[in-house]
């Protein structure tokens, strides 16, 4: 039975664009949403991987929970027309308080949604002011009780660290405040400031505080992992912390290498060992979507030998290039022009990613993966970098496993890119 | 313009030079001081005759190489043959050879002078005598040519040229009242500096009829016709065909073609006469077997005795050169081959270095020959290069007696058995304005010097004489010189011997490691203030590495200075989405491209350029 799929949804619309932000997101009028959702629905009806089984879902954006109930449901039906959704499947939502109320959030969850990860950031206000967010503290808070008694039995709140400005104690107060609401999963991680974001500007013209220096951003790092292992929140990855049981299954997807398609403008994919991405234009994605062009492309690949000549004239090279490589490896039709970026990862690449992307785990990667996956010794391949980076402190090795030390998770990167 | 046109009209009815009696063959050199105009006025005679038209003039028409014409200067001796119809009527042939104009490349001026008869001595109008008018001058009175003044720049504000040539009179004693007054870059009065080479500079002497007797003054190396050597011919006649002997070498070789010098191109001719000054081949693979200095003559017809030749250059200033990419050792070894070629006065020898590997250790004529030497191999031959620290010749002498040269700091015998040391010392004189005579002497003492002299050649205006450590002025004397004299003092120096020295060899360690390539001599009374220098600059270029990184300077085992690089605390990627994965990936790869630059050092990651900007010349002493 082949691996099962994750797939990833993208919503890219917003009430207001953070001040930090350097998403695929931006605030838009109600024909704008409703033009993509239907473009959206398009992609799904024709995707590649039809009928596969999939075991997590994330809907991620953006703003998705901006979506009213009945357009979340008319998604949810054409996913599940689509694929094989597993009745266990853990099926997130991204979430922003101050976007969805008691009423919205039973209908989501009554829609499928089992896994709800709400965007609090902080509990400060004056904090999240500067970040640009439509909500206060106390907004969050409700938005999470409501969650709560709207069924959600699974919820992931995400805080950030290292703001201008930010005091030691001042995290520190979000995140008790976080643990306190009791979630089973929180997300903890530094900002980093994004070129072309408001918030690099203002803080590069010397408008705001200063960011922690990094050694009170390690302080930050370090206590949280402690604080919250007193609160029965064990580090899974990097940056993510839950109670047993309760890790974010989709992300370790991502993490260990497995598949999942991404649907919706600029999403990535990850399919038999091909990485693609979705156009990231829009006027580019609503003209590929859309349910005539589905349709005459699908009526098109019938006719034996007539491949979409006439859409394939009109597409520039390296898109028809992305096209034949999916087509090739996915064996199933695709919206033509609709992707970008394909790159056929070598087996050398699938190692190495399957090395850095792995580390990130808490746990690391394990050696007997690694030789039943590539059918060679991790150390045959990376012996020489590992024995290095084992000496210096930066990784540990035991019990079949690969880790990152401690200090070798802060300064991560540094290991992780000897194997790229 | 009316001239040139009559001129050139000659050339293309195909006047014939050979025909042109040796009365009237003029075989002279340009000297001046740097920037003083040297090039721009052999442009216009070039122009002027004929040679080439106006339009096809490039600038500089005799700085061939790259880098000369981009620095404006000229490295290789050049020459031209111009056809010169003269006012009393007759057609004259001057063979104009160009001579460098730096301090660096006296060894080259001195062979250039050797094929002339006579000198232009080219002065600026707006700042008179300078060092190297003065040193080029003299250079060309040893080899007794006939020197007259030109005064350049007239038509400059600031030009004050019955000054200079007052100047000229008094500091230089020869006559100048009728120095032609021209602008070269405006092409004022060229035609009078022609005539007063028809006028003052003597016909070469020489017996046509005598055997062979020429001078090499230059050679080159073409890779289609092999060494192409340069001569100026006394006695005797040097033809197509004929079977010439070397008289130093002792290698016979068959002439295969004789010619003269067009501007920037080769001209083939039957023969060479007495007087002359051209080229010829006679397929010589290796441009050591045609020594410049050493005397052609005809086999089995041979003069009596050879020229007085002349010594060769000696490399004053030694660096290692090394590959970026150590795999390119091979490429760099190549390029030096090919380069000593045409530059015989580079010296070269293999050597390896722990931090940056095989690399070879290379003697230079000076700071200026060696920056250029490493363009034209970056350029011409398409490398990087790292160099280590310039340095000089020091002699050691052991307690056992023996007493060992050493170029490399790496080589340099433990102390213990080290029981002094000598450094080269030169002779500087330094021409500058009486305002400052202060910074400039105070430079000098800064620089290890020992005062010997003020000579004023006019109130305002001073020769400082000084002995100088050679290695003082080799990092950027010549730099702090013009900023702390505003540009106007000039500097000329000749090596003048070795003298006892107290001196010791600063160590650079790099966590713990000691790093070859940054180890140098330097005076104990120095070695502090060197080191700690070094280590805060190492500490600006080495990257944070994932421990503290210890940088220390020593002497003799003694940690005199220290730096340190803390450890960085923080490199990581707090959020990774799935769909970022190529995104994240692109920024590993990045850094996992400025990984390779980075050098070994032990366990530490040095970046290249780290070592570059570290040594980097020039600003060492800032």
């Amino acid at each position: 039975m082949p691996e099962p799929l994750s797939l990833y949804l993208h919503y890219p619309f917003c009430a207001k664009k953070c001040e930090y932000c350097d998403f695929l997101s931006w605030p838009a009028g109600d024909t704008a949403r409703q033009a993509y959702l239907d473009a959206l629905g398009c992609e799904i009806a024709h995707s590649g991987m039809e009928q596969a089984a999939v075991d997590t879902i994330f809907i991620g954006g953006g703003t998705p929970s901006l979506m009213m109930p009945k357009e979340l449901d008319h998604l949810m039906f054409l996913l599940a027309s689509r694929f094989a959704i597993q009745s266990d499947a853990e099926i997130t939502m991204e979430c922003n308080p101050g976007t969805a109320d008691y009423d919205k959030l039973s209908a989501f969850r009554s829609l499928g949604i089992n896994r709800l990860s709400i965007g609090v950031q902080s509990f400060r206000d004056d904090e999240l002011r500067l970040l640009g967010r439509i909500h206060t503290a106390a907004e969050a808070r409700e938005c999470y009780e409501a969650a709560r008694r709207a069924g959600f039995a699974n919820i992931n709140l995400d805080l950030m660290s290292a703001l201008p400005g930010q005091s030691f104690d001042d995290y520190m107060y979000s995140l008790r405040a976080a643990a306190d609401l009791d979630p089973e999963h929180i997300s903890a991680y530094s900002l980093i400031l994004e070129d072309g974001t408001p918030l690099k500007a203002h803080y590069e013209a010397g408008r705001l505080a200063k960011v922690p220096e990094d050694e009170e951003d390690r302080r930050m790092y370090h206590e949280t992992k402690a604080y919250l292992a007193g609160r029965g929140y064990e580090k899974y990855e990097i940056s993510n912390y839950a109670k047993p049981g309760f890790s974010c299954r989709h992300n370790l997807g991502y993490w260990s290498g497995h598949d999942y398609l991404g649907l919706g403008l600029g999403a990535a994919s990850l399919v038999r060992g091909v990485r693609f991405r979705v156009t990231e234009k829009l006027p580019e994605y609503l003209a590929c979507c859309q349910e005539d062009t589905g349709a005459a492309h699908a009526a098109s690949l019938s006719e034996e030998g007539k491949s979409a000549a006439s859409s394939d004239e009109v597409l520039p090279d390296e898109v028809r290039e992305t096209d034949d490589l999916l087509t090739a490896v996915m064996k199933t039709p695709f919206l033509p022009g609709l992707h970008r970026d394909a790159e056929l990862l070598s087996k050398e690449d699938q190692m190495g990613e399957f090395m850095w992307l792995g580390l990130r785990k808490t746990k690391g990667v394990s050696e007997e993966d690694f030789r039943n996956r590539f059918g060679i010794s991790i150390d045959a391949v990376f012996g020489k970098i590992l024995k290095r980076h084992v000496s210096n402190g930066l990784l540990i090795r035991e019990g079949g496993r690969i880790y990152l030390s401690e200090y070798g998770t802060d300064i991560s990167n540094f290991v992780m890119c000897d194997f790229v | 313009m009316a001239d040139t046109s009559q001129n050139m009209q000659l050339n293309r009815a195909g006047s014939d030079p050979e025909n042109i009696p040796r009365e009237r063959i003029r075989n002279f050199c340009i000297v001046a001081h740097i920037d003083h105009g040297k090039s721009t006025l052999a442009d216009r005679m070039i122009e002027k005759t004929g040679v080439l038209t106006a339009r096809e003039m490039q600038d500089q028409v005799l700085d061939n190489i790259d880098v000369e014409r981009e620095r404006g200067i000229t490295i290789k001796s050049q020459a031209v043959r111009l056809i010169y119809n003269a006012r009393d009527g007759q057609e004259y042939m001057l063979n104009l050879i160009d001579t460098p104009g730096h301090v660096d490349f006296n060894y080259e001026v001195n062979r250039s002078l050797a094929a002339c008869d006579g000198a232009i001595l080219v002065v600026d109008a707006t700042q008179g005598i300078q060092a190297q008018t003065l040193a080029n001058c003299y250079l060309a009175m040893e080899h007794d040519l006939e020197v007259f003044p030109v005064i350049n720049k007239i038509d400059l504000p600031s030009a004050q040229p019955e000054k200079v040539k007052q100047e000229i009179e008094d500091v230089i004693g020869i006559e100048a009242a009728d120095a032609p007054e021209i602008s070269a870059k405006a092409g004022i009065g060229i035609e009078d500096v022609l005539e007063a080479v028809v006028a003052k500079i003597p016909a070469p002497s020489g017996d046509p009829n005598a055997p062979l007797k020429s001078l090499i003054f230059d050679s080159l190396y073409d890779s289609y016709r092999g060494v192409i050597v340069f001569v100026r011919v006394r006695d005797g006649v040097l033809r197509k065909g004929m079977r010439v002997r070397f008289m130093a070498s002792g290698a016979e070789e068959e002439v295969v073609e004789v010619g003269y010098f067009g501007p920037g191109r080769f001209i083939p001719c039957d023969e060479l006469s007495a007087g002359m000054v051209g080229y010829f081949t006679a397929s010589i693979k290796n441009i050591r077997d045609a020594r410049v200095g050493d005397t052609v003559t005809e086999a089995g017809r041979e003069c009596d005795a050879p020229l007085p030749g002349y010594k060769k250059a000696q490399p004053m200033v030694f660096a290692g050169l090394y590959p970026q990419d150590t795999s390119k050792y091979p490429d760099l070894k190549d390029a030096l081959e090919k380069f000593q070629l045409s530059d015989a006065s580079l010296s070269y020898e293999p050597e390896t270095s722990l931090a940056l590997g095989f690399g070879f250790r290379c003697g230079f004529l000076g700071l200026l020959h060696m920056e250029v030497v490493l363009e034209r191999l970056e350029r011409e031959y398409d490398l990087d290069i790292i160099s280590t620290a310039p340095g000089v010749i020091y002699k050691v002498y052991k307690n056992d007696g023996e007493m060992v040269e050493v170029t490399n700091p790496a080589n340099l015998p433990d102390p213990s058995v080290i029981e002094h040391m000598e450094e080269p010392i030169v002779s500087a004189e330094i021409m500058v304005t009486s305002d400052y005579i202060g910074p400039i002497m105070q430079l000098c003492q800064e620089r290890r010097g020992v005062y010997i002299s003020t000579e004023y050649i006019e109130p305002t205006r001073a020769v400082l004489h000084y002995e100088l450590p050679l290695n003082e002025i080799i990092y950027d004397f010549f730099d702090a010189l013009k900023s702390r004299s505003k540009g106007y003092a000039s500097f000329d120096y000749e090596l003048k011997g070795y003298v006892p020295s107290k001196l010791a060899k600063l160590d650079i360690l790099v966590n713990k490691e000691p790093v070859d390539a940054l180890s140098f001599i330097v005076p104990e009374a120095n070695a502090y203030e060197r080191g700690s220098k070094m280590c805060e600059k190492l500490k600006g270029e080495i990257p944070r590495q994932n421990f503290e990184v210890p940088i220390q300077a020593a002497v003799g085992g003694r940690i005199i200075a220290r730096s340190t690089v803390k450890a960085y605390r923080k490199d990581v990627l707090a959020k990774c989405y799935g769909g970022d994965v190529s995104r994240k990936k692109k920024l590993l790869e990045k850094q996992k491209e400025g990984k390779k630059r980075m050098q070994m050092v032990g366990n530490v990651e040095i970046p290249k350029e780290a070592f570059m900007n570290v040594l980097k010349l020039g600003d060492d002493n800032a």
